[in-house]
C-alpha cells in the first residue's frame, strides 16, 4: 500500500492455557498512520494491541507464539530489554488512570523512571506533553493540583501526555474514549489525528463511527481471527468479507 | 432491535419505490395511449398524476435523510439509500418525460387516431424495461440490472428508425408536418425515459456491487484502470 511498515505481527498466536485466543495474525501497522481495530468483545483485540508492547507477559499462563517485528526486529527475540520496549511502544487504556499524585507528577514519572532528574529538562518535557496532549492551557496554573482533580476527559488527556512523555513511537490506545462524554470524545479524536503526525497510532475502538472518522486503516477481528483488514474507507463503503460487513452494519456484535 | 426497526423501515421505503416505479410505467402507458389516440382528457389524467409521483418523491427522500440521520447506515445499506434517493429522482423525470408527452397530446390540433408501430414498440419495451429494473432493484438482481442497462441501445436504434420515417412523411407530404413533427417530439421523450431507466439500472449495480456501468465504460474509453476526474481534464 505503499506506506512504510512501523510494526508488524507473523503468524501470531496467543494462548491463554488451552484457549486460543489469536489465530495467526499477519497485520502490518504504518508509521505515521491510526490504525483501528474492531471487533465484537472477545474477539482478541485487546488482547493483540497488548501483544504489540508484551503487556500480555503480565496475564498469567498467557503463552504467544510467532513473531512481531517493531522496525524489523522481533520484540518477543530474548535480547529485548521490556522497560526500553514499553517507552518506544506507550500505552493508553479504557478508564482513565491517573497515579495518585500531582498533574506534574503524572507526566514527569516516565521520564524520571527513565533516568532525567534535572528540573529543567523535566519542566519543558511536562509542558510540551501537556501541550501536545491539547491539555496545558487547562492546568499550567495548577500543575501541582492532584490528577484527581481533574474531569474524565482531561484524565485521559492526562494520561495521553503521561503515555508521550517518554517520547515513544507507537502509542497504542485501548478504547480511550468509551468512559468520556461527546465532546471529551472529540478532543480525544483530534488529538489522535494530531499525534499521528509524530507517532504510529493503534487504536481499539467499539464506536464504529470513530473508526471511520479517525483511522486511516481498519482491521476487523471476530473470534480470534483477523477477518479483514483494509484501508478504512474500503472496509467502510464496502468491505470484501460478510462478516465485516454484517459488523460494521450492526447485524451481530 | 433498532437494527431491526431500521431494517423494517428501510423495506417499507423500498416498496415505496416500487410503488412509484409503478406510477411511472402507467404515466408512460397512459400518456402514449392517450398520444395515440389524441384523446386530451386521458392526456390530463396524466398531468394530474404527475403531483403523487412528485408527492411521493419528497415523502421517500425525507424518509432517507431520517434514516441516514439516526442511523448512520454503511457499506451496503448506505449505497442502498443513497441508490434509493437517486432512483426516486429518475422516476420523478419519468413522470416528467409522461408529462410532457401529455402536453403535446392537449395542445395538438390533430383529432385522429395515429397509427405508429413503432412508438407501440418502445412503449411496451420501455415498460418492461422499467419493470426489470425494478424487479432487479428488489430482488438485488445485478445480471437483470445490467441487461435492462444495455437494452437502452434497442431503444435508441428504434426512435433513429422512428425519426427516418418521419422525416420521409415529410418530404412525401408537407401536410405531414404537424403530425410527424409532434411524433418525433413524442418520441424523443419516450427515447429519453430510455436513458432514464438505462440509469436506474446502473444505479441498481452500484447498490449491489459498489461498481458502476458507466465507469467501467469510461474505462474502456480511455483505457485506464481507474478513471479520474484530475487526470483526464488535463488531457482537454
Amino acid at each position: 500500500m505503499g506506506e512504510k511498515v512501523k510494526m508488524e505481527t507473523k503468524n501470531l498466536n496467543l494462548y491463554y492455557g488451552d484457549f486460543h485466543a489469536l489465530k495467526n495474525i499477519n497485520l502490518p501497522i504504518y508509521e505515521n498512520k491510526i490504525t483501528a481495530l474492531i471487533g465484537p468483545s472477545g474477539c482478541g483485540k485487546s488482547s493483540f494491541i497488548r501483544c504489540l508492547n508484551r503487556l500480555i507477559d503480565l496475564v498469567p499462563n498467557a503463552r504467544v507464539e510467532g513473531k512481531v517485528l517493531l522496525d524489523g526486529k522481533n520484540i518477543y527475540d530474548e535480547d529485548v530489554d521490556v522497560v526500553e520496549l514499553r517507552k518506544r511502544v506507550g500505552m493508553v487504556f479504557q478508564k482513565p488512570n491517573p497515579f495518585p499524585m500531582s498533574i506534574y507528577d503524572n507526566v514527569a514519572f516516565g521520564p524520571r523512571i527513565h533516568g532525567i532528574k534535572d528540573k529543567e529538562t523535566l519542566d519543558k518535557i511536562v509542558e510540551w506533553a501537556l501541550k501536545k496532549a491539547a491539555l496545558w492551557d487547562e492546568v499550567k496554573d495548577n500543575l501541582k493540583k492532584s490528577a484527581f482533580e481533574l474531569s474524565g476527559g482531561q484524565q485521559q488527556r492526562l494520561c495521553i501526555a503521561r503515555a508521550i512523555a517518554v517520547k515513544p513511537e507507537v502509542i497504542l490506545l485501548d478504547e480511550p474514549t468509551s468512559a468520556l462524554d461527546p465532546i471529551s470524545t472529540q478532543k480525544i479524536e483530534d488529538l489522535m489525528v494530531e499525534l499521528k503526525r509524530d507517532y504510529t497510532v493503534v487504536v481499539v475502538t467499539h464506536n464504529m463511527q470513530q473508526a471511520s472518522r479517525v483511522s486511516d486503516y481498519t482491521a476487523f477481528f471476530l473470534m480470534g481471527e483477523l477477518i479483514e483488514f483494509d484501508k478504512t474507507e474500503k472496509i467502510f463503503l464496502n468491505p470484501s468479507r460478510k462478516e465485516t460487513e454484517d459488523y460494521i452494519s450492526g447485524r451481530f456484535g | 432491535m433498532t437494527k431491526e426497526v431500521f431494517y423494517s423501515k428501510l423495506k417499507e421505503v423500498e416498496d415505496e419505490v416500487i410503488e412509484m416505479g409503478n406510477l411511472c410505467i402507467s404515466a408512460l402507458h397512459t400518456s402514449t395511449e392517450a398520444f395515440l389516440n389524441c384523446d386530451k382528457e386521458l392526456a390530463e389524467k396524466v398531468i394530474k398524476g404527475d403531483d403523487l409521483i412528485d408527492i411521493r418523491e419528497m415523502e421517500i427522500e425525507d424518509k432517507c435523510i431520517k434514516l441516514i440521520a439516526l442511523y448512520q447506515p454503511v457499506a451496503t445499506d448506505l449505497r442502498t439509500i443513497l441508490t434509493i434517493i437517486k432512483i426516486i429522482s429518475k422516476l420523478e423525470k419519468i413522470g416528467d418525460c409522461a408529462c410532457k408527452i401529455a402536453k403535446i397530446t392537449i395542445k395538438s390540433k390533430l383529432d385522429m387516431r395515429r397509427e405508429n408501430e413503432i412508438i407501440i414498440t418502445m412503449v411496451e419495451r420501455l415498460e418492461e424495461m422499467l419493470k426489470d429494473a425494478l424487479r432487479a432493484f428488489k430482488n438485488r438482481d445485478e445480471k437483470l440490472a445490467r441487461d435492462v442497462y444495455a437494452r437502452d441501445k434497442k431503444i435508441n436504434k428504434l426512435y433513429e428508425q422512428l425519426y427516418r420515417e418521419m422525416i420521409s412523411y415529410i418530404l412525401e407530404d408537407p401536410r405531414n408536418i404537424t403530425m410527424a413533427t409532434e411524433t418525433i417530439f413524442m418520441a424523443k421523450y419516450l427515447e429519453r425515459s430510455g436513458d432514464i431507466i438505462a440509469s436506474i439500472g446502473d444505479r441498481v449495480v452500484f447498490m449491489i456491487t459498489g461498481e458502476r456501468i458507466k465507469e467501467e465504460e469510461f474505462e474502456q474509453k480511455y483505457k485506464v484502470k481507474e478513471i479520474k476526474y484530475i487526470k483526464l481534464k488535463k488531457e482537454y
